[in-house]
């Protein structure tokens, strides 16, 4: 049981999302024990379950749990209701949901999982623009809210709507520079509405941070694709076929053969 | 375990390099010689418990992490950086996936 409560741990402090491991491990070991020896980690693991539960759709596993920590909970705290309104929000029950997020907002204005969840609740429901004004409003009071900005610019490609989800992803680089994965989802974004020069720039940022990440160097080569003036990308697009090249051979080398001709393909059209 | 145990040798042995100085002294002025400086393995002794609390203090208080700041996200996929568990919602297909 100990090796599951470290892995429950380390899916829990690394933001894994493997909701369906977890739900195993509860049924194969965790529920058979009495996990009262744990001490606070207990309600910790109890709620990891719970939210697994939901996403994996076993209500019944999902009730037991949120038994357990409202017997010891009781319906004073403000955790729980917000637990009681997720397993609402799963079930499909919306209004009653609503109501719970409403009286929790009433005796504090300023709780930001609130505002996040009546934001999921409008996504459910999918009123995708009424939750981007809410989501809009909630980001003027804490503009430095890393999940809603990549939120937000999700809902911004839901309606596909680029240029805004480009100022999105922008913020996003600004909080955290040295992810490799934002320069790339920024890159992919102004690839996507024909900015050909930004994108391949943030596609070369991107590698400078990781140069491991394939899409990034796919990018590139797609980037000169589609730009007009190409005589002056030929020697990086040179360096970077090698760069993909090598990559195959030491991973995948049954494909090489089509990936090279592919390759050849898309720099000499 | 080892760097408990390596840690109080040297706290121990700092301790005793102290105390032996402060005797070296009593000694210097009981028999009314000048006060030069210290003896050399006084010396070598605190340098070399110092050396020894360092090692195990810094051993004993938590991981290293990479100095590269861009090692941190290097081997994280989309999958755990994209998480976002504040906004999770729930009417996606793991609904059809897990019955």
């Amino acid at each position: 049981m100990q090796s599951a409560i470290e892995k429950l741990r380390k899916y829990r402090e690394e933001n894994y999302r493997s909701h369906d491991e977890v739900i195993e491990l509860w049924k194969t070991v965790l529920s058979k024990h009495n996990l009262s020896s744990l001490g606070d980690e207990k309600w910790l693991v109890l709620e990891q379950v719970f939210k697994c539960a939901l996403h994996c759709s076993q209500q019944s596993i999902a009730f037991e749990c949120l038994e357990q920590l409202k017997k010891e909970f009781k319906s004073t705290s403000h955790r729980v209701s917000v637990l009681n309104a997720m397993y609402d929000e799963s079930i499909g029950d919306y209004e009653k949901a609503e109501q719970v997020y409403s009286t929790l907002l009433k005796d504090n204005e300023t709780d930001a999982t609130i505002h996040k969840r009546k934001i999921c609740l409008l996504k459910e429901q999918n009123k995708i623009r009424d939750a981007i004004n809410e989501l809009n409003t909630y980001l003027e009071l804490y503009q430095v809210d890393q999940e809603a900005w990549g939120e937000l610019c999700e809902l911004y490609l839901l309606e596909h709507d680029y240029a805004k989800a480009a100022f999105c992803a922008e913020e996003l680089i600004l909080i955290n520079p040295h992810n490799h994965l934002n320069h790339e989802r920024y890159a992919s974004i102004c690839y996507s509405y024909d900015k050909y020069e930004f994108a391949r720039a943030y596609y070369f940022s991107t590698i400078k941070f990781n140069p491991n990440n394939m899409r990034a160097l796919y990018g590139i080569l797609l980037t000169s694709a589609n730009m007009k003036s190409r005589s002056a990308n030929e020697n990086s697009n040179k360096i970077i076929k090698e760069q993909i090249l090598q990559k195959y051979k030491e991973s995948m080398p049954d494909l090489l053969p089509f990936v090279e001709k592919t390759l050849q393909n898309l720099i000499s059209s | 375990m080892g760097q408990k145990l390596l840690l109080i040798i040297g706290l121990l042995a700092l301790a005793h390099a102290g105390y032996s100085a402060a005797q070296h002294r009593v000694f210097v002025r009981l028999t009314e010689q000048q006060f030069e400086r210290l003896p050399t393995d006084i010396i070598v002794q605190t340098l070399i418990a110092f050396l020894a609390c360092c090692i195990g203090s810094v051993q004993l208080f938590g991981k290293f992490k990479p100095i590269l700041i861009t090692a941190e996200w290097q081997n994280k996929t989309w999958d755990t950086i994209g998480n976002r568990p504040s906004f999770m919602t729930f009417n996606h297909r793991g609904r059809k996936l897990f019955h």
